[in-house]
């Protein structure tokens, strides 16, 4: 198997989630995991992933499914599971409304906004937190797009390097 | 929170969206959504009790193992890993209880992990 530079990102991130269950005090193993994934990405990031323009809307979509999952699971008090579900439904009828064939990619950058907007209210207090981990997560989409391809919870683990990433960010400004 | 019930939950929550995915014209987004959609307004209406929460999120985090490509894991892969994330889920998923992106997360281990023995077994098949 080819090791890409979204394939290490992707496989930090899982060890990111285990290592605190190891660890007497957890939160020191999330951030130690997620300092070495900042670093394999500026280390990885401009000598071999290649983003194209064609991706640039990716984010964008993330943030759509965010925001909308959260006001529906938080604000409308509906729950993070229906809530998410009901915006990856929606996204997942756009292709067969529209007949376009670009449409296809809109359903998982969506539906990975939705994992964003699941987070917790103790987690995600507002709608910047969410506008701002959506947009990191739609920036870990563009550099591992094409890793992982075919193996389920691809899109969580994502939205998961969004949240954690900010949470991260979070603890070190207060 | 009783493990019998999120293993039997993770498998048809697994099995259950790569069955229906793999239907004509319904992809894996439609099928993990549709199904987590029917689980959670089911345990919506059911006076609130935390079991029951819990165990529409296993279902949930399930159907995300069961949005895994045919190519990548067949339906008895899809069993193994679903069973690997029933117990990862029990065990594990308390450490980022409220971070978004923990069950998809929970998720690809169990499918990468399994895909990783997957390939073992193969080449152990191949090599007797």
């Amino acid at each position: 198997m080819k090791i890409s530079a979204g394939k290490i990102i992707l496989l930090t991130l899982h060890i990111a989630f285990l290592l605190p269950v190891f660890w007497e005090d957890g939160i020191i193993g999330m951030l130690a995991t997620i300092a070495v994934f900042i670093v394999l990405i500026f280390g990885n990031f401009s000598s071999k992933t290649v983003i194209s323009n064609t991706n640039s809307f990716l984010p964008i979509l993330v943030v759509i499914g965010g925001i909308s999952t959260y006001f529906l699971s938080i604000k409308l008090g509906l729950g993070s599971v229906i809530a998410a579900s009901i915006v990856g439904l929606i996204a997942s009828f756009v292709p067969d409304i529209t007949k376009k064939s670009w449409t296809n990619s809109i359903p998982a950058p969506v539906y990975t906004g939705a994992f964003v907007g699941m987070s917790a209210i103790y987690v995600a207090p507002n709608y910047l937190f969410i506008l701002l981990a959506s947009l990191m997560s739609g920036g870990i989409y563009m550099i591992v797009k094409n890793d992982l391809n075919g193996f389920g919870g691809k899109l969580g683990t994502i939205a998961f390097g969004g949240v954690s990433f900010l949470t991260l960010l979070i603890y070190f400004m207060k | 929170m009783n493990l019998t019930l999120i293993e039997i939950a993770s498998v048809i929550g697994g099995l259950g969206t790569f069955l229906f995915s793999q239907q004509k014209g319904v992809g894996v987004v439609k099928a993990s959504a549709l199904l987590s959609l029917i689980v959670g307004v089911a345990a919506y209406s059911i006076p609130v009790h935390p079991v029951v929460d819990q165990v529409a999120f296993a279902f949930c985090g399930a159907t995300f193992v069961g949005m895994s490509s045919p190519t990548v894991l067949n339906k008895y892969w899809i069993v193994a890993a679903s069973i690997l994330y029933g117990a990862l889920f029990y065990f594990f998923a308390f450490q980022f209880e409220g971070f978004g992106g923990g069950l998809g997360t929970t998720a690809c281990i169990s499918t990468v992990s399994v895909f990783g023995i997957k390939k073992i077994v193969e080449k152990q098949k191949g090599t007797n």
